[in-house]
């Protein structure tokens, strides 16, 4: 059984049709590279599947369950994580700050559960442990995305949203990066990717959806 | 040897000043940056405070219970009038205004004050409503050569703990987090699993609450009539602008600045006092329109 199917979904955003009939399916496990330029609507299936757009028809499958009504909060509590394209950290607070905000908010996560997954986030990503007192403001870009991620990886969700991780950073950043991606996926944590740049997933992803003016142009499976 | 009355007034006058105005604009300024929504009903939630203090007061007095009691009902009349307010309107009315236009959310809670300030007419009258027992009964205090109503250092004593409890909440509690997180961004608030309609309940419920507490604890000073609270919401608003829309820390640094102005004002120049206030208001969205606390308008 798929872990997420996208069932011919359509999305307006206003009177604008972004999303038209996409349909693909995701197993447990895979890492899946959602690629398209920019506007092409991967953000917009991002967004559907976390529930932050409303379907205007179709359906989408998760975890043997139809969530296409479900409000944000209630998919989150169904475990999906996401890390938008532009980090949106809360400035304010400090990087363990930011990372802990889906775990004050979950009413299953015990104490000793948080702390076992943030050691988990920390190993992933040593770097943040260093500067996890730091106010989010104070960080560079490359440090920011990862704290995104790591935010979202906390509750050890069953499926990762990854917007965009890679845009704007060094490539020696993005192979550091994909290693950790690497070892989430070694947890077990299924993952889509968007990228407008498919050379990155190529050696990582287990299929890619080419995504063009809001249809899918074509699926390849990798592995 | 030199006449140190001056000074003491100033000082008196600018602390009590204070927490009266901080007590109304940090609420405020806590809704605006949180909800997102300007409430012009907030000043009319004050009214509300007190009165239902000036009853509550009266309850224990008229059961027979010591004076000393009623400072109690002052404070548990604030917090059953703001709980009462956070807990019906947000959810009943203001939910749904927070996607229509500014407009449209500045006539809401007009109408609001409008209705509210109504019903208290209905429920308390229109003449003039005096309980004085909280204020006589702890008398006066001789400081710098001027006389003051004791009841004064309770109202602030009471009042600036309120509001460090506020700082303390907003600051170094995870619901605080929270707050600030969804203000900052309601969006991705809502992604990572925050219950943002709660989150907007809680907030305007504590916004609505320092506001009904300082109208109770105000009312023994005061000889309330319909509409009292208005003045009190125009110089919130001023302070609103003066220390930042939203800026709750700036709200009580500008609460402080206006406080002390006015204060000054009254000893030098008496009939400048509320233009004194707004002066700063324009010079502020003249030069610094983000708050004093902020930088210059480039």
């Amino acid at each position: 059984m798929s872990l997420l199917e996208l069932i011919d979904i359509n999305v307006y955003i206003s009177n604008l049709h972004i999303l038209r009939g996409i349909s693909y399916n995701i197993e447990a496990g895979e890492i899946v590279g959602l690629v398209g330029h920019n506007g092409a609507g991967k953000t917009s299936t991002l967004k559907t599947i976390i529930g932050l757009l409303p379907l205007r028809s179709g359906k989408i499958i998760y975890d043997g369950e139809d969530i296409s009504t479900l409000p944000v909060k209630k998919r989150v509590e169904k475990n999906i994580g996401y890390s938008p394209e532009d980090r949106r950290l809360i400035y304010d607070l400090t990087v363990k700050e930011n990372i802990l905000l889906p775990c004050w908010v979950s009413s299953s996560l015990k104490k000793s559960t948080i702390e076992k997954n943030l050691e988990t986030v920390y190993k992933i990503f040593p770097e943040i442990k260093e500067f996890s007192d730091r106010k989010a403001k104070y960080l560079s870009g490359g440090q920011q995305k990862m704290v995104s991620i790591a935010r979202a990886l906390i509750t050890m969700p069953k499926l990762l949203l990854l917007d965009e991780p890679c845009e704007g950073l060094a490539p020696m950043l993005i192979k550091r990066l994909f290693k950790s991606f690497k070892e989430i996926k070694e947890l077990g944590i299924t993952m889509i990717i968007a990228e407008s740049n498919p050379s990155y997933l190529k050696h990582i992803a287990n299929k890619i959806v080419y995504i063009e003016r809001g249809r899918v142009k074509e699926v390849v499976q990798i592995a | 040897m030199l006449d140190s009355t001056p000074v003491t007034m100033l000082a008196m006058n600018t602390l009590i000043y204070t927490v009266i105005l901080a007590l109304i604009s940090v609420g405020l300024n806590m809704i605006l940056g949180i909800l997102r929504i300007l409430n012009v009903a907030h000043g009319v939630f004050m009214a509300v405070g007190a009165y239902l203090s000036i009853t509550l007061v009266r309850f224990f007095l008229s059961s027979r219970l010591p004076v000393a009691t009623t400072y109690l009902a002052l404070i548990l009349a604030g917090l059953i009038a703001g709980v009462l307010i956070g807990f019906i309107i947000e959810p009943a009315i203001l939910r749904r205004i927070y996607s229509r236009i500014e407009v449209h959310q500045l006539l809401v809670t007009f109408a609001l004050m409008l209705i509210i300030e109504d019903l208290i007419k209905f429920i308390w009258g229109p003449q003039s409503q005096i309980v004085t027992e909280p204020y006589l009964y702890l008398g006066v205090l001789n400081i710098g050569g001027l006389s003051y109503p004791l009841y004064y250092l309770f109202l602030m004593a009471v009042g600036y703990l309120i509001l460090l409890l506020t700082y303390l909440i907003l600051n170094h509690t995870k619901l605080g987090k929270i707050f600030l997180a969804t203000a900052y961004d309601r969006e991705i608030s809502v992604a990572l699993g925050i219950d943002v309609k709660k989150v907007y309940t809680y907030a305007f419920t504590l916004g609505a609450t320092l506001t009904t507490l300082g109208g109770a604890l105000m009312s023994p000073t005061l000889s309330l009539q319909p509409g009292f609270s208005t003045d009190y919401i125009v110089l919130a608003f001023a302070v609103v602008v003066v220390g930042g829309l939203g800026d709750v820390k700036g709200a009580f640094i500008a609460s402080l600045l206006m406080a002390f102005a006015r204060a000054l004002i009254v000893i030098v120049i008496p009939e400048l006092e509320l233009a004194t206030v707004f002066i700063i208001m324009l010079f502020t969205i003249l030069l610094r329109p983000e708050g004093i606390l902020k930088g210059r308008k480039t």
